[in-house]
């Protein structure tokens, strides 16, 4: 992956709008078609990677339709149906916005904003760490592979499962102390760096805001 | 003469178990030196002890004529200290190459543009600038170690530790290495099973074992002994 192509909507801007598009999204107490104007506009700038993200969404909405499906036994459909419909709309806001960002970029961004350095450098290195342990998951699924191992509901397989996430924690304490001496050996002074420019707000950026303001404030075509 | 290093009766041991005991070095400002020494036998410990990552467990380490005693000790002299990790991906705090580069430079307060060139001209000198904007997860074994190895002698630190670093590094890559290692007018202790590449760039060579360090001279480099004899505070190459 290269960093050079810029992503068509500015982190900075993007950070802002997910913030505002969700908590006001997430104060509503009735729904409109008009609120996901932005995202039919987010959608057309990422349409390349669409499925993707729909598929992104669908996995995050496991746990959403369950929760709704709770909410609906105990005969608070409206709720329920809120519930779906507010937190699809944040998701889908945010994965359309982030999609192709990496954390870097996003805690750049965050800095940019002056969020608090503390807040930028933890964000940073929490989705570095979780990065390395997928990385770790994905070598163990492959030696398991080339090792020929075929889980089974018998011991062995329990056991390796369970020497694996034993050594997923031992690998994540090792990295987090590797990373401790990294930062002291390199003269980490609580701030991340970065080379690149800030990136000129486009088109794309006036646009979405705008978008942004229509779809929270101007509501049309009454859901629920 | 000065000495960058001096290390009296160190000893170490790694969960109750002693490496060794009795550890004696002495490095002279500029020297280049080797160590050598089995799989397990403690060179990462010891270059960590230098690092200030880690305290021996009793003996005297001075840095720059500082003694050090605790790691609070240390703080003064980090930034005039550069380490190589012997497993690259430990090394980096940024994900894109160029950005990890400039780490330590826009860390110091450098500005970011006398950062970007100094970086640009690294990463030329190390034949990899087609790597600058890639994400350093994703290069080759052999890549992210030039990458740290970049990411270290930008600083220009005034003792450099390097573990392990010719790990992953083709034949042409480990001439090169060679040359810039040669050039670099620092000193330098290298952890290496690479005889062959130590013989051709450091003044001496010590064998770690349980009873301490046995330094030999390394006669084996023509270059370094021509500088040795001519040696009087400015390098004089051929
Ligand atoms: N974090 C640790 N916890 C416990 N023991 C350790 C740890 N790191 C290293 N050791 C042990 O300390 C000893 C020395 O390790 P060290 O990494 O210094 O060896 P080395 O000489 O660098 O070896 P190599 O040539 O393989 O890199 C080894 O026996 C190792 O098992
Ligand atoms: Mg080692």
């Amino acid at each position: 992956m290269d960093q050079t192509s810029h992503p068509p909507i500015t982190p900075c801007v993007a950070l802002l709008l997910a913030l505002v598009y969700g908590c006001t999204i997430a104060l509503q107490t009735h729904m409109y078609v008009s609120m996901s104007l932005i995202l039919f506009f987010l959608a057309w700038l990422k349409r390349r990677f669409l499925l993707i993200i729909f598929k992104r969404l669908v996995m995050l909405n496991t746990l959403i339709v369950f929760i709704a499906l709770t909410l609906y036994w105990q005969h608070q459909e409206h709720l329920a149906g809120l519930m779906l419909l507010r937190s699809n709309l944040m998701l889908l806001c945010i994965l359309l916005l982030f999609h192709g960002c990496n954390e870097f970029t996003i805690a750049i961004a965050m800095q940019r904003l002056a969020l608090p350095h503390k807040i930028t450098t933890l964000f940073f290195f929490t989705s570095k760490s979780i990065f390395l342990i997928r990385h770790e998951l994905v070598l163990f699924k492959n030696t398991l592979r080339i090792r020929g191992f075929t889980p089974k509901t018998d011991l062995l397989s329990y056991k390796t499962l369970a020497g694996f996430i034993g050594t997923l924690v031992i690998k994540a304490l090792e990295r987090s102390v590797a990373l401790q001496k990294a930062m002291l050996l390199r003269g980490f002074q609580g701030e991340i760096y970065t080379l690149s420019r800030r990136q000129s707000l486009s088109s794309n950026d006036a646009i979405a805001t705008l978008l942004t303001l229509i779809s929270l404030f101007w509501h049309q075509g009454y859901l629920l | 003469m000065s000495c960058s290093l001096t290390m009296k009766n160190i000893s170490a041991a790694r969960n109750g178990v002693t490496l060794y005991n009795g550890i004696t070095l002495n490095l002279s400002h500029k020297e280049k030196i080797a160590i050598i020494g089995p799989n397990g036998c403690g060179k990462t410990t010891l270059l960590e002890m230098i690092a200030g990552l880690s305290l021996p467990q009793s003996g005297l380490l001075e840095l720059f004529h500082r003694p050090m005693r605790s790691l609070d000790d240390f703080k003064t002299v980090r930034t005039m200290i550069g380490y190589l990790f012997q497993d690259s991906d430990n090394q980096f705090l940024a994900p894109i190459v160029e950005d990890d580069v400039a780490f330590s430079l826009l860390a110091q307060g450098i500005s970011k543009e006398e950062a970007a060139l100094k970086t640009a001209m690294m990463l030329q000198d190390l034949g990899i600038a087609h790597l600058a904007k890639k994400v350093v997860y994703h290069l080759s074994g052999g890549e992210k170690k030039l990458v740290a190895l970049a990411g270290v002698l930008i600083a220009e630190p005034k003792l450099m530790l390097l573990d392990e670093p010719t790990n992953g590094l083709d034949n042409a890559m480990q001439q090169k290495l060679v040359a810039i290692l040669r050039k670099i007018d620092k000193s330098i202790i290298i952890v290496s099973h690479h005889r062959e590449f130590l013989e051709s760039i450091v003044d001496k060579i010590y064998t770690m074992t349980q009873e301490g360090l046995h330094g030999t001279f390394n006669a084996s480099n023509p270059q370094k002994s021509y500088i040795w004899r001519t040696y009087d505070g400015h390098e004089t190459t051929l």
